[in-house]
Formats: C-alpha cells, structure tokens, sequence
C-alpha cells in the first residue's frame, strides 16, 4: 500500500515522501509518504499526538523536516522559502487560530491576499498608481470571501472579542483571499455545535468545488470526516497505518486498534 | 478578476458604511485644528513660533518611533540618537559641504535610513526588552561619540549652521536664515509654515503606510509572526524596513530640530530625547496615526507652556510632575489621548442603541452583539 504510487502514472499535487520530523529524542513524524490528487479532499486522522498538525507546519515550512521531501506542483517546497509558500497557491488555518487582534476582520482577510499584490513603503507611502487600484482589487477579493462565508456583516469589526467558530471562519475567508490551490485546514469543526459542523463540511465540498480547490484536512470529527472526504489518511504516533477511502478505512483493523486500544 | 468575484452573483454592502456618509462633525474638527494651526503663529511673538516648530519635529521623530514601535511592535529606546544623527548630519552637509538645505533634509533621512537598517539587522534576533536595552546602548552612546569625534563634530560645544552669505565685508560663513521669499512674514513665521507643511507631509505618508498592504503587514508582524509568514509576508524584510524608515523619519524630525536652532550640541541628543518621544507615543495613542502629533503637542504645551508658569520653587520639581501627570495619565486612558477618544465615541455608539448596530459595523460590535451570533447560526447556504 505505502509503495503503490511508486508506478509513476499520476504525480499528485502533494507529494510528501519519507518526512521525518525531530524534536530532541522524539520523533514527531517518522519517514511519512502520501500525495494528494488533484481536486480530492484529504483528511488527516488520528489520535492526538500522531503528527498531524506537525505535518502540516512541514508543508506550510514552520518546521524544517530531518529528512524526506516535500513537492507541491512540481516545486520541492523544503527549498522555497516560508513567505512564499501562499504565492506557489497553498493556503492553511490554524488548530488555535493565528489571527492578527489589532486588525479588523475586513484588514485581517486582506493579509491573506498578501501574496498576491505588489507595493512595499514606498509605493504605499506616495499611494503611487498601482496601490490604491490594487487596494481597492482586494478589498472586493475579501469581502467576497466574508460574504461567502456570512462574515459581511462584521467586516469593520476589531477580530478581538469575536466568537470562536466566527473567528474559525475569518481564518477560512483569509485562506481563500489567497486563492490557494492548496487548502490545509487544522481542525476546523473543533468548537462547533453539531449542526454547524454539517454545515462546515457542506460548505468545504462547495468551495473545493467552485474554488478548485485541494483540500487537506486535519480533523476528529468522524462523521464530518467520512462524509466529504474523497480519501483518508490514519496515522498515529508519527507513521501512516492505513490510508484509502473512508470505507476502506473504517473497516482496517489496524485503524481500528489505533483507535480503540489493540485487543487484548 | 478572481475566481472569489467571478462566483459572488450580488453586490455585497458596503463595507464602511459610516465614512461614506458625509462626516460632518469631522469637517467642522478638521477646520477648526486648520484656521488654529494657520493663524496660530501671526498672533504669536517670535520664540514662541520656534517652540512650535520644535514640537513638530518632536511630533516628526516620534510619527517615525510610532510606526516602529506602535505598529510593528519593535521597541526602541534610541530613536534620540538618530534624532541626532539627522540633526548632524543637516549641520555637516550644509556647513561643510555645501548642500542645499531641503537636499539636505532629504539626505539626513537617507542617511538615517541606512542607519536604520542597520540595527534592525542585529533586532531580528532580540526582541522586547533585549531590543530595548540594545537600542538604550545605541542612544547612551551617541553624545560621547560626538565628542569623541570633536574634530568634525565640533565636540561638547557644538556646531553652528553656517553657509558662506553676502556681506558689507565680503563673502563670510555666517548662520544660515530660512527667510520667507514673498516678504510679508517674519523669519519665524515663515519658518513656522515650512515645517508645518513637512510635517503634514510626514503624517500624510505615515497614514498611507498605515492604511495599506504594507500597514497591514506592520500589524500582522507584531500581532502574529506565524500567520503574517503563512500569508506570504517576509517577516525579516518587513521588520528591517520599518526600522529604516521608521530611523528616517527620526532623521528627517532632527533635520528640523538642527534647522529651527541654526545649530547642533550633543547635549541636545541625550538618553532623554529617546524617552521624550516615547513619551510622546504613549500620551498620544500608540498605533494611531495623529497619536504621536497629540503627544508632542502635550509634551511641548508641558514643557514650553505650562512648566514656566509654574512659582519658582516647583520649577526644580518640573520633572517629578510630568512623571506624576503620566502615572496618572495611564491608569485614567492605558490608551493615550487617542485611545481615550476612541473608548468615549465607543461608550457613545453603545449608548444609542443596539438597533443603530444592525448595520454591523461601528465600534459597538467590540462587545458581542447578537448580530456576530445570528451571522454564526446562520447556513451558509442562506
């Protein structure tokens, strides 16, 4: 199984191949491969602790893995520097929001189409021609998004003192500003009620398919899971155990271990 | 032009609502602080003139720290030292090279640029307290390096603004004059009116900044390194920046210092400038734009105004009060003058009613109001 995409007949758009990631004496991921096709809809599983979310900073170049490698369309994303990983068209949420306090929701979504306009202090300092035009391109790029994700409403609003899953969606909308192909979502659904979770897995298949998008998700909610994911990968304690559609992963036994303690 | 604008089907609201309307109170605020600032120096006598244009170039220096400090987050304790270095620097290109004095200006800030730079180099890897104690050297060190350096510098006596002038004896270096070319004003009065414009200038740049992809970035910067790098800003480069141009515009304000005294002493660039403006940032409101103008304008009004009148036997006691007006200062508004402003149209947008928020935006929603819950229950698909 770990080995099957050695054929060659279609290169993913994600491509992670024996990853290994330290910390001291402990290792976080231990020589991990999958890829993600085009258009599918990944999710990460497993136990806390598995090394999800750690995979995730690899892609996103917070972490510098020991070793293995990391190609997104073609590029080798270990050599691309970490601010210019959004240009090359990934985008990704927090597990714990890193969302900027100081700024409005409307600014905080504008930062995320950072990447995808020009001008530095100069530029901005004599508001010369292409910055206010670009400004006012991305402010309707982000309010796009907030109204796409009902957030219109409290544009103007300090980002400080909003509800947790308003704040959850606010990171999405600065993802999509982006306009990445590549979208990574770190535990999206956590802090949901139920009905809002059937809703955000609703509105994940939307985007992914008007936006185009890849999505690679990290989550624990199962049911959300199983029902918009086109794949699953399982990993636990650093390695993948299982990976396949959710059908087939469900019935693993190995997964089904990982999850419920091996039986005695 | 996106695949985000091509999908949306209906125009969304306008997102500020409030500054689209025709803001009238502001209007009448704007011109008001307009006619004072105009008439301001034709009813005043001649030192006073130069007291204000000392505050502007307090209010320069310290719009140059704001951004630094308010906006990236970057303390610096030094900004008096490259006060300084702009204000030498002014005083050797005029006196001993020759430039132009506007040419002048713009090169103290170039200079200070490069300055700048580098020591946000060394910032990188310091941060918080580290910085502030790296920058407190920087400024610590500035005097004695100037006397240590007597020979260009002039040392501990200083050094005056001269160019080579006219006179009944000939051709002779003599201080320069910024005399006004259409007659009617005074040298003061004229001189009063070029630094205001330079400042409105400085401030006007120091909003654009703000207000746009490179402000946001400031902020992002400071708030959250992470999620500023994932979006695809070069924390570094944005940080060595800032401090260059934040250096710069503390150059550009010691321009002003040297050139509204026609000369330079390294008495003037002490450890207590870098405070003064820190000072002044704080009063004000950190992270605000006019912030840093507020605050100058209340050290200056202090200092030059209010500690003068004070009986003979306080006067020693002048900077026991100002620590004392400070303390009291930042447990009545933690944020400055702006920030106070800012929480009592807050309090009054709360005041007039949960229905005027329907609209969404407005400073009201800094509480939670019902209307982010209804946006959060509400489908997606509605």
């Amino acid at each position: 199984m770990r080995r099957e995409r050695q054929d060659g007949e279609r290169v993913g758009v994600l491509e992670v191949t024996d990853v290994g990631v330290r910390f001291g004496g402990v290792i976080a991921l231990d020589s991990l491969s999958f890829s993600i096709d085009d258009g599918q809809i990944c999710a990460l599983i497993g136990p806390n602790g598995a090394g999800k979310t750690t995979l995730f900073n690899v892609v996103s170049r917070i972490y510098q893995p020991s070793s293995g490698r990391v190609r997104f369309d073609g590029h080798d994303l270990l050599a691309v520097a970490p601010h210019r990983i959004a240009e090359l068209g990934i985008g990704r949420t927090f597990q714990n929001l890193a969302l900027v306090p100081g700024l409005s929701v409307l600014d905080n979504v504008m930062v995320g189409g950072h990447a995808r306009s020009r001008g530095g202090f100069w530029a901005a300092a004599l508001r010369l021609p292409p910055v206010p035009s670009q400004e006012r391109a991305l402010r309707a790029t982000a309010m796009d998004a907030l109204e796409r994700l009902s957030l219109a409403q409290i544009a103007t609003s300090p980002c400080a003192g909003l509800p947790y899953g308003t704040l959850k969606r606010i990171e999405l909308a600065r993802a999509l500003v982006g306009r990445p192909r590549l979208l990574m979502l770190d535990e999206p659904a956590s802090g949901l009620t139920h009905g809002e979770v059937d809703e955000l897995g609703e509105l994940i298949r939307r985007l992914r398919d008007e936006l185009e998008l890849t999505v690679l998700l990290v989550e624990h909610h199962m049911s959300m899971v199983m029902a918009i994911s086109d794949r699953v990968v399982v990993m636990d304690l650093g390695s993948k155990i299982a990976e396949g559609t959710p059908a087939q992963v469900r019935e693993d036994p190995r997964v089904i271990a990982a999850y419920l303690g091996a039986p005695a | 032009m996106s695949e985000l604008t091509a999908a949306t089907s209906e125009p969304h609201p306008d997102p500020r609502p409030r500054s689209r309307r025709l803001p009238i109170g502001r209007i009448v605020a704007a011109s008001i602080v307009g006619v004072v600032l105009v008439g301001l120096p034709l009813e005043s006598p001649p030192f006073r003139n130069e007291q204000f244009v000392g505050w502007m170039a307090i209010a320069i220096a310290a719009s140059g720290l704001n951004l630094l400090t308010g906006y990236n987050g970057q303390i610096s304790v030094g900004h008096g030292a490259l006060y300084g270095i702009g204000a030498y620097s002014v005083a050797l290109l005029i006196t001993d090279v020759g430039v132009p004095v506007w040419i002048a200006v713009a090169l103290a800030g170039v200079i200070c640029f490069v300055v700048g730079v580098a020591i946000g180099l060394p910032a990188l890897r310091i941060k918080g307290l580290y910085l502030a104690l790296v920058t407190l050297a920087v400024a610590t060190l500035f005097p004695l390096l100037v006397e240590q350096f007597s020979s260009v510098t002039g040392g501990g006596s200083g050094l005056s603004i001269t160019s080579p002038q006219e006179t009944a004896r000939g051709v002779v270096d003599r201080p320069i004059q910024l005399t006004s070319p259409f007659g009617a004003l005074a040298p003061d009065q004229w001189k009063y009116y070029v630094f205001l414009a330079l400042t409105v200038v400085v401030f006007v740049v120091t909003r654009n900044i703000v207000r746009s992809r490179t402000g946001r970035s400031l902020v992002a910067v400071r708030d959250n390194e992470t999620a500023a790098e994932v979006s695809g800003i070069h924390v570094a480069r944005v940080k060595i920046l800032t401090f260059g141009v934040s250096a710069a515009m503390a150059g550009v304000g010691g321009a002003v210092f040297a050139l509204n005294n026609v000369r330079v002493n390294p008495s003037s660039f002490t450890i207590a400038v870098s405070i003064y403006f820190l000072i002044a940032v704080v009063v004000g409101g950190a992270a605000s734009v006019i912030g840093p103008a507020i605050g100058a304008v209340a050290y200056g009004v202090f200092v030059d105004v209010v500690s003068p009148e004070l009986p003979e036997r306080l006067q020693p006691a002048t900077p026991v009060i100002l620590g004392g007006l400070l303390i009291v200062l930042m447990l009545v508004a933690p944020g400055g003058i702006v920030g106070w402003w800012r929480m009592l149209v807050a309090k009054r947008a709360a005041r007039r009613g949960a229905g005027a928020a329907a609209d969404g935006a407005g400073p009201a929603s800094v509480t939670r109001k019902p209307s982010s819950r209804s946006t959060d229950a509400r489908s997606p698909e509605a």
